[in-house]
C-alpha cells in the first residue's frame, strides 16, 4: 500500500470516531441529573423563566433525544459552541483565547520530554553500569512515584518560595512595564520554566526507561557487532546504526503521550494559574457549566485523535511494514 | 504459560523476589501500607475529628504537626492509607469483573461482539483517561467516594478486557478446555471454572500495576477539589497545604511523601511480579 492510500484510509476512519466521541460526550451530559438549561445558567445566576423557555426551544429540548443530538451537532459543525451565561461570553471566544497558552506549555513539554528522555536513555545504555547509568536509572525509578502536582509543589517550594528565582504562578507579571522586548520575553520564559518542567518530569522518567531498554536491545544485535568489527568509530555505530532503530518504540508511545500531556496540563495549569484550556476545564467543572465542559472535552478528544493519526503516519513512514 | 498453576510454581518465583531488590522494596512498602490501613485505629494517636491548635509544626506530641483545620497530621496520613487502599482495591475489583466478562466474551465467543468491544476499548485507550474521569465525575451532583470509585472502575475496564481476551484466545484451544467442552460443560462453566483459575496470574499482575493508577487518579481528583470532601485523601491533604507552602510546608510534605511511597511501592512491586513470572501484560 502506498503511503498516500494509507493516510487517506486513516483520515476516513476519523469520521466515525468523531461521531462516536460526540455521542459519548452528549450522552454523558444528558444522562446527568438536572435540567440542562438551568445547569447551563449555573447554580448561582438568577434567571428569567421566559428566557429558559426560549432557550429550551432553541436547543430543541422539547424534542426527542436523537433530534437534540442532531441539533447540537448541527450547531457544532457551524462553529456555534454555545454561550456561557456565567461569563456572559460566547464559548468559542473563551476557548480560542486559551488554546495558545495550552499549546505553549504542552508543546514545550513535548519537545523537552523527547530531547531529555532520548539523551538520558541513550547515554545510560551506552555507559551501562556507570555512575551516570545509575543516576539516570534511579531518576527513572523515583520519578514514577512523583505525579505532576507533587513535582510542581516541590519546585515551587524550592525555586519560588525559598530561592525566589522563579515566579509562583501566571503567564506574565501583571501590571509590569518592560523597558525592552528582551525583558518582556525573559519574564515570559521565567513563567514557563516551572509548569513545563513539572509537566515533563513524570513522562521523562517513564520514557527514559523505554529508550534505555530498547537501546540496550539494539546494541546487542549482530549488525552492531558487524559495524564494530568493520572498525567503525563507536560514535558512528551508536548514532548512525543503533539510534534509529532504538527510537521506534518511543515514536509509538509519543502519540499516546500527547493525550497524557493535555490531561496533565489540566492539573499543572490549575496549580500555576496558567490561563489555558485545562484550567478553564477545571473551573467549569467546579461551576458545573456543562456546555463548556462538553465543548472543551470534545475539542481535546479530537486533538488527541489527530495527534494519534499523525504519529501513526510518521510511524508508517519510518517503518513501511506497518501499513499492511 | 503452563496452564496448571501449582503451589510450587508460585512459591519458587517468590524466592526470586529476594534477589530483585526493587520488587522487594515495593513488596515491603505495599505490606507497610496494608498494615497502616488495617490497624489505623491502633496506630493513629488521635481521632481524626479531634481539633488542636491549627498549623502546629512537627513535635513529639504531633509527629507530623497539625493541618489547617487543627487535626493531627500523622493520624490523618494513617487514615488516608485506609481510604487510598479502599479506593484502589474497589476500583480494581470493578475493573476485574467488567474486564473479565467483556474480555472473556470477546475472546471466547468472538464474532461481531469481539469487534464491537475491542473498537470501544480502542477508543477508550486512545483518550486521555484522566480527562474522561474528570468529565464523568463532573456529571454527578454529589461526588461521594462510591461515585468516584464506580466512575474510575468503569473507565478502567479496557486494559483488563484486552489482557483477558488475549489469554482466553491462547487457552481456547488447549486440551483441558476442549475436554471440558466435550463432556458438555456450559460456556459459563468453562470460562469461570476452567479458564479463569489459569489466567489469575496475569490478572493479578495487571491489577497491581493498575492499582497505582487508580490511587493516582483519586489523588489528582481530590487535589483538583473534585474528590469526596468527606473522605481523608492524600490529594486533598496536599491541596489544603498548598496555600501555606512557605510557612507550613509539613502540611504538604508528609501526605506527599506517603503518596510518593505508595505509588512507587505498588509500581515496583507490580513490575517485579511481571519480571519474576515472566509475563507480559
Amino acid at each position: 500500500m502506498k503511503l498516500r492510500t494509507y493516510i487517506i484510509r486513516r483520515l476516513i476512519m476519523i469520521i466515525p470516531l468523531f461521531f462516536v466521541m460526540s455521542i459519548l460526550v452528549f450522552l454523558l451530559i444528558h444522562l446527568a441529573p438536572g435540567d440542562p438549561i438551568l445547569t447551563m445558567f449555573g447554580t448561582t445566576t438568577p434567571y428569567n423563566k421566559e428566557i429558559v423557555e426560549i432557550m429550551r426551544k432553541k436547543y430543541g429540548l422539547d424534542r426527542p433525544l436523537y433530534e437534540q443530538y442532531l441539533i447540537w451537532l448541527n450547531m457544532l459543525l457551524h462553529g456555534d459552541l454555545g454561550y456561557s451565561y456565567l461569563n456572559r461570553r460566547p464559548i468559542s471566544m473563551m476557548i480560542s483565547e486559551r488554546v495558545i497558552p495550552t499549546l505553549e506549555i504542552t508543546g514545550l513539554a513535548l519537545i523537552i520530554t523527547v530531547i531529555f528522555s532520548t539523551l538520558l536513555g541513550v547515554i545510560a545504555a551506552v555507559k551501562r553500569n556507570s555512575i551516570i547509568d545509575h543516576l539516570v536509572t534511579s531518576f527513572a525509578v523515583t520519578g514514577r512515584g512523583l505525579p505532576g502536582f507533587l513535582i510542581a509543589l516541590i519546585l515551587i517550594f524550592i525555586f519560588s518560595l525559598n530561592l525566589g528565582w522563579l515566579p509562583v504562578c501566571g503567564r506574565e507579571t501583571p501590571g509590569m512595564t518592560f523597558s525592552s522586548a528582551f525583558e518582556y520575553w525573559l519574564d515570559r520564559i521565567k513563567h514557563l520554566i516551572l509548569p513545563v518542567v513539572s509537566l515533563s518530569w513524570y513522562q521523562i522518567a517513564y520514557l527514559v526507561r523505554l529508550v534505555r531498554a530498547s537501546m540496550l536491545d539494539v546494541l546487542n544485535q549482530e549488525y552492531i557487532l558487524t559495524a564494530r568489527a568493520k572498525g567503525l568509530k563507536e560514535s558512528i555505530v551508536i548514532y548512525k546504526h543503533a539510534l534509529k532503530n532504538a527510537l521506534l518504540p518511543e515514536v509509538t508511545i509519543i502519540g499516546l503521550y500527547v493525550g497524557y500531556l493535555i490531561a496533565g496540563a489540566a492539573v499543572i495549569e490549575t496549580i500555576f494559574a496558567w490561563p489555558g484550556l485545562g484550567s478553564l476545564l477545571v473551573t467549569s467543572v467546579h461551576r458545573r457549566e456543562y456546555l463548556l465542559i462538553m465543548d472543551i472535552n470534545l475539542l481535546i478528544f479530537i486533538s488527541v485523535l489527530v495527534a494519534n493519526l499523525l504519529t501513526d503516519i510518521i510511524y508508517a513512514y519510518l517503518d513501511p511494514r506497518i501499513r499492511y | 504459560m503452563d496452564p496448571k498453576v501449582t503451589l510450587s510454581s508460585i512459591l519458587k518465583p517468590l524466592k526470586r523476589l529476594k534477589e530483585n531488590k526493587a520488587a522487594l522494596f515495593g513488596f515491603i512498602v505495599v505490606l507497610f501500607f496494608i498494615i497502616l490501613a488495617i490497624f489505623a485505629d491502633i496506630i493513629a494517636p488521635y481521632d481524626v475529628n479531634e481539633v488542636f491548635q491549627t498549623r502546629l509544626p512537627p513535635s513529639p506530641n504531633h509527629w507530623f504537626g497539625t493541618d489547617t483545620r487543627g487535626r493531627d497530621l500523622f493520624s490523618l496520613v494513617v487514615y488516608g492509607a485506609r481510604t487510598t487502599l479502599y479506593v484502589g482495591a474497589a476500583c480494581c475489583f470493578i475493573e476485574f469483573v467488567l474486564g473479565f466478562i467483556i474480555g472473556a466474551i470477546s475472546g471466547y465467543i468472538g464474532g461481531w461482539l469481539d469487534d464491537l468491544f475491542m473498537r470501544i476499548a480502542d477508543i477508550f485507550l486512545s483518550l486521555p483517561s484522566l480527562l474522561v474521569v474528570i468529565l464523568a465525575v463532573s456529571m454527578f451532583k454529589s461526588r461521594s467516594l462510591t461515585v468516584i470509585i464506580l466512575v474510575m472502575g468503569f473507565i478502567g475496564w479496557p486494559y483488563m478486557a484486552r489482557v483477558v481476551r488475549s489469554q482466553v484466545l491462547q487457552l481456547k484451544g488447549a486440551p483441558f478446555v476442549e475436554a471440558a467442552r466435550a463432556i458438555g460443560a456450559s460456556t459459563q462453566r468453562i470460562l469461570f471454572r476452567h479458564i479463569l483459575p489459569n489466567i489469575m496470574l496475569p490478572i493479578i499482575i495487571l491489577l497491581t500495576i493498575e492499582f497505582a493508577g487508580y490511587v493516582l487518579w483519586e489523588a489528582t481528583l481530590s487535589f483538583l477539589g473534585l474528590g469526596d470532601p468527606n473522605s481523608i485523601s492524600y490529594g486533598a491533604l496536599i491541596l489544603s497545604g498548598k496555600n501555606t507552602l512557605r510557612t507550613c510546608p509539613w502540611i504538604t510534605f508528609f501526605p506527599g511523601l506517603f503518596l510518593f511511597l505508595l505509588l512507587l511501592g505498588f509500581q515496583l512491586f507490580g513490575d517485579g511480579l511481571r519480571d519474576i513470572f515472566e509475563i507480559r501484560v
